[in-house]
C-alpha cells in the first residue's frame, strides 16, 4: 500500500535520513534549479541505487513546510493533461542551503574525529 | 516510450483524490500529479498493472492535509510577524508615532462623556466592519470554485470577530484609570490597532498569495 504515512524508508531505517529530509530537499534544488515532487523521489531513489527510499508522506509535508518558511517557491504548469507543481529554492532558501551544508560538514568532520580518532589523524 | 494518462484518466485521479478527502486544490494538484506520475510509471515498466488497483493502492490524505493547515498557518503567521514589524521599522514607523501621540492626546485632554460617547461609536463601527469583513471573505470565498488552503486559513477569525466587544470591554476600565495609566492604555489602544491591521493585511497577502500561485497559473 502507498499509505501517505509520515517516513522516509531507508535500508538501515536509519535516523539520522530522517532527520536530513530538508536538507536533501534543498541540496537537490541546488543543484537541479527546479523540480517536482515526484521527480525528487526518483532522483533521490536513484543517487543513492535505491537505498534511500522518501515516501510521499514525508516529502510533500516536507515540501511544504519549506515554502511556509520561504526557502522555497512554487510555480505551476501544465504537462501533459495536468497541471504540475514546481519547487525551487529562493533566495532565502540558497544561503539557508550554503549554511547547512556547511554545518553538516563541520557536523561530519566532528565525528569522524570522535569515532576514528586515529585515521583522522592519519 | 513512457505512456500518458489522458484527460479522462486525470479526472478519475482527481475524484478519487477529492472523495479521499482532500478538499484543497494546491494539495490536490500535487497528490494527482504525483499518483499520475506512478500509474505513467507503472504502465511502463508493469503494463499488466490495472490503472484502478494501482489507484486503490493511495489512501490515508489525512495526515498530509493537516501538516498543510499547519504550514499554512506558519506561513500566515510570518506575514504577521512581518506586518507588524514594518509598523516599527521606517518609514511606517512615524504613522505609528503619530497614532500613538493621538490616542494619547485624546485620553488625556478629553473628559469622560466624551471618552464615553467614542467608546460607542467605535463600538458599533467596529462590529460592523468586522462583521462586514467577515462576510465579504465568507462570499468571496464561496464563490471560488478551487478551494485553497491559504484563503480558508481562518486560526484569528474568532478572536477577530471579538475584537470590538474586547476593546468595549477594555474601555470602561480605562474610563476609571486613565489618569494614573495614559500612557500604557494609549499603547495598547495603539498596538491593538496595529494587530487588527497585521491580521486583515496578513490574511489578504497569504490569499493573493495562493491566488497567483494557483489560480491565475491555471487560468
Amino acid at each position: 500500500m502507498y499509505q501517505f504515512l509520515m517516513y522516509i524508508c531507508v535500508m538501515n531505517n536509519s535516523q539520522l535520513y530522517k532527520g536530513s529530509l530538508s536538507l536533501i530537499i534543498l541540496k537537490l534544488l541546488e543543484e537541479n534549479k527546479r523540480m517536482y515532487g515526484y521527480e525528487i523521489t526518483q532522483k533521490v531513489k536513484e543517487q543513492t541505487n535505491g537505498e534511500l527510499v522518501i515516501n510521499e508522506g514525508a516529502l510533500y509535508p516536507s515540501l511544504h513546510k519549506l515554502e511556509a518558511k520561504g526557502l522555497l517557491t512554487v510555480s505551476i504548469e501544465h504537462v501533459g493533461n495536468r497541471p504540475r507543481k514546481y519547487y525551487a529554492l529562493t533566495e532565502k532558501g540558497e544561503t539557508e542551503t550554503v549554511n547547512r551544508l556547511e554545518e553538516l560538514t563541520d557536523f561530519v568532520k566532528h565525528m569522524q574525529l570522535l569515532l576514528n580518532p586515529k585515521l583522522s589523524l592519519g | 516510450m513512457k505512456k500518458e494518462l489522458s484527460y479522462v484518466d486525470i479526472s478519475r485521479i482527481h475524484s478519487y483524490v477529492e472523495g479521499m478527502g482532500v478538499e484543497f486544490y494546491d494539495v490536490q494538484v500535487e497528490i494527482v500529479d504525483h499518483i499520475a506520475s506512478v500509474i505513467e510509471e507503472q504502465m511502463t515498466i508493469k503494463p499488466e498493472e490495472l490503472f484502478d488497483s494501482t489507484l486503490s493502492k493511495f489512501t490515508g490524505f489525512d495526515g498530509l492535509v493537516n501538516e498543510k493547515r499547519r504550514q499554512v498557518a506558519r506561513q500566515y503567521d510570518r506575514y504577521i510577524i512581518q506586518s507588524l514589524k514594518s509598523f516599527f521599522s521606517w518609514p511606517k514607523v512615524i504613522f505609528t508615532l503619530l497614532l500613538l501621540w493621538l490616542i494619547y492626546s485624546f485620553l488625556d485632554k478629553a473628559d469622560n462623556q466624551l471618552i464615553e460617547t467614542a467608546k460607542d461609536t467605535s463600538f458599533i463601527i467596529g462590529l460592523i466592519s468586522t462583521l462586514g469583513y467577515s462576510a465579504f471573505v465568507f462570499m468571496r470565498n464561496n464563490q471560488e470554485m478551487n478551494k485553497l488552503s491559504t484563503s480558508n486559513h481562518i486560526a484569528w477569525y474568532f478572536i477577530f470577530i471579538q475584537t470590538p466587544q474586547i476593546l468595549n470591554t477594555f474601555t470602561k476600565y480605562v474610563i476609571m484609570y486613565r489618569e494614573q495609566y495614559t500612557l500604557l492604555f494609549a499603547i495598547t489602544y495603539c498596538v491593538s490597532f496595529l494587530l487588527i491591521w497585521a491580521v486583515i493585511e496578513s490574511y489578504e497577502k497569504l490569499r493573493l498569495y495562493g491566488r497567483e500561485k494557483y489560480l491565475k497559473a491555471l487560468a
